[in-house]
């Protein structure tokens, strides 16, 4: 398996700049998902990786050896696509010997490597099928196991998931976190959905038009957005961003909300967060910490009275939307209490995990590392 | 019929029926040719005329094979038809390939001017072609013939051709690619097969159209030993007495070549291949 640096990479279609100069080193056996919304680039950047996207400037190397100019062929990257893009008139088995076949491994050793790739992946029983014979999630495993079979320097998916259904998608997720578990593989994956980029990666590469807007662990990012973009683009359900006063009195800080209602600043944040007192700022806050459940009693957390507009139960807990002074916000709620659109609910916001956003360059303003 | 009231059982009938209809209105030349070819001179101009030959005779065929020159004409017809497949093929693959898997500057007006170029009926280039044909020396060769049927059915076949590889996704040569596969294997493992059907359905087309032509041969080829059969044929009109049966079962043994091919390779234009391979 091989180490992949990306070398200020830029891909330019005629006028158009998809992929801005990006650098980024994925470590051996490193899952790296990249992760944005459509047309953000990520796919262009994986199919440079594999070769299928001429580069315009900039440098790829696998382990120091610059690869940006060799044929797909000579990269020896796995590469499993959106649409499976398995080939019709062959076997489930050729499709996965075909890059053996390609290789000129013998018949008996290509037999050999088919059948322990298909046993990882349960589908034994369906090596003599063709493509169109198989279901969704069947096709999908065996696109994987062409991939697994050669054994080659990295894997590459392009979205694999989003052809299957919410079933499916969760059980073969769990699959490919154990194969990489199991060959610790070298893996550059693509995604729109920030679900199965956070439950997949090591590390997670969040894009946007052409740019990496920020590279960390998942749990990293999730928690410590760099950016008002990645704030509301990881995370499920999305992060309420409320517009606000940031007010100093008496050398304590609080939000004040349009609506007047007025969340006070943790202690902590102060020093980092006084720069913008008496500035239009935005509050960055998840809905898992703007919620009426109980256990959610810190000292941080702060009352705030709204009347609901939508309710969707999600099993144990609720998704309330409500609006103040016009703006949209979305709180979970304990699905035990019965409640109805119009009822009025009391719901805590957990300061202690708020995000102060710069209006102007829509940064979240990092907290003192001491606090919470 | 009683239009929404009518019962399955009656549209099925109402459907045979016009289906029967309209089969009896095309195959009907088909019949009366292959009828005539097997009566008796006799036979042939009888009022009333019968359906059926009721002195079964294979005169009119051994006649031909006899006095006229129809198995050098059948050879001629074959060899030129093939090869014009062949040599069709052989440019409107690569051709067609160029058009949809390659970016370059103008390749959408290119394959449009193709396809106007086809919008000449063969009797408007027929002049030009032989001005061409004189020019390099090869009037009243097979290769002059071979030429131009290549020339008309081109901008057809690479159209079609196109239609069909830009049916094939893009997903499956990269596939190819990345599973260790240079251009030319992705392109003989796994584009061709799968565009086989195609292909053989614009080999059939240059086929029938080669093999149907009258004018190309009528003015490019003035000897008698290279004319072709629609030709061939059709200079069994210029004696002085016409022999219908003979003619007749001249064009029933020009169809047979054509409905065996036809036959035996449409289970390929039947693209069962395609499903499956890619989501979508």
């Amino acid at each position: 398996m091989a180490r992949i640096v990306l070398d200020n990479l830029v891909k330019r279609y005629g006028d158009d700049e998809a992929v801005r100069g990006v650098t980024l080193a994925i470590e051996n056996g490193e899952f790296t998902v990249l992760v944005g919304p459509s047309g953000c680039g990520k796919t262009t950047t994986l199919r440079m990786i594999a070769g299928l996207e001429e580069v315009t400037s900039g440098n790829i190397r696998f382990d120091n050896e610059s690869v940006e100019n060799l044929p797909p062929k000579a990269r020896d990257v796995a590469m499993v696509f959106q649409s499976y893009a398995l080939y019709p008139h062959m076997s489930a088995r050729k499709n996965m010997a075909f890059s053996l076949r390609m290789k000129g491994v013998s018949r008996a050793e290509q037999e050999r490597l088919v059948q322990s790739a298909a046993e990882l992946l349960n589908i034994t029983a369906l090596l003599d099928r063709k493509p169109r014979e198989l279901s969704g999630g069947q096709r999908q495993r065996v696109a994987m196991g062409r991939a697994i079979v050669r054994n080659p320097r990295a894997f590459l998916f392009d979205e694999p998931l989003s052809n299957l259904d919410a079933a499916l998608r969760a059980q073969m997720r769990i699959e490919i976190k154990k194969i990489h578990q199991k060959l610790q593989a070298t893996i550059v994956y693509v995604t729109h959905d920030q679900v199965e980029a956070m439950t997949l990666a090591d590390k997670i590469v969040v894009m946007r038009d052409g740019r990496f807007e920020q590279v960390g662990d998942p749990v990293e990012v999730y928690q410590h957005p760099t950016n008002k973009f990645v704030a509301g683009f990881i995370g499920s359900p999305r992060m309420n961003f409320i517009p606000a006063r940031l007010v100093a009195e008496n050398g304590a800080l609080s939000a004040e909300l349009r609506d007047g209602t007025v969340l006070p600043v943790p202690r902590g944040r102060w020093p980092a967060y006084r720069p913008y007192a008496d500035q239009a700022v935005e509050i960055g806050l998840r809905p898992d910490h703007l919620t009426d459940r109980q256990e959610t009693n810190a000292p941080s957390c702060h009352f705030l009275d709204a009347t609901i507009d939508v309710i969707e139960p999600t099993g144990a807990t609720s998704l309330i939307t409500f609006s103040i002074d016009g703006i949209e916000f979305a709180a979970i709620a304990d699905s035990g209490v019965p409640r109805r659109p119009g009822d009025r609910i009391r719901l805590r916001a957990d300061m202690s995990h708020m995000h102060l956003i710069d209006l102007a360059s829509e940064k979240v303003i990092a907290p003192d590392c001491s606090t919470a | 019929m009683s239009g929404r009231a009518a019962s399955p059982g009656m549209r099925t009938l109402a459907v045979i029926a016009s289906v029967a209809l309209l089969l009896a209105f095309t195959a009907f030349p088909f019949f009366w040719m292959a009828a005539t070819a097997f009566k008796a001179p006799s036979e042939i101009f009888v009022y009333p005329p019968y359906f059926f030959p009721r002195d079964f005779t294979f005169e009119n065929i051994a006649r031909l094979f006899d006095q006229t020159r129809f198995l050098t004409y059948f050879r001629n017809s074959v060899f030129v038809s093939s090869m014009t497949v062949l040599v069709t093929l052989a440019i409107a693959t690569p051709g067609a390939y160029s058009l949809t898997r390659f970016r370059f500057p103008g390749r959408e007006k290119i394959a449009a001017v193709i396809l106007f170029t086809y919008m000449f009926a063969p009797i408007m280039i027929i002049i030009p072609f032989y001005v061409l044909i004189r020019f390099f020396g090869i009037a009243n060769t097979h290769l002059a013939l071979i030429l131009c049927y290549t020339a008309f059915c081109l901008p057809f076949s690479l159209w079609m051709l196109r239609t069909f590889f830009q049916s094939i996704p893009l997903d499956l040569e990269e596939a190819a690619l990345t599973d260790g596969a240079d251009r030319p294997r992705a392109i003989l493992y796994v584009l061709l097969p799968m565009a086989l059907p195609g292909i053989i359905a614009t080999g059939i087309f240059t086929f029938i159209l080669a093999w149907n032509d009258y004018i190309f041969v009528r003015i490019l080829i003035t000897s008698d030993e290279l004319k072709t059969l629609s030709v061939g044929i059709a200079d069994l009109y210029n004696s002085s007495v016409i022999d219908w049966g003979m003619i007749m079962a001249g064009g029933m043994l020009i169809i047979v070549p054509v409905v065996v091919v036809f036959a035996y390779i449409q289970r390929f234009l039947v693209s069962g291949w395609g499903a499956g391979g890619v989501k979508g």
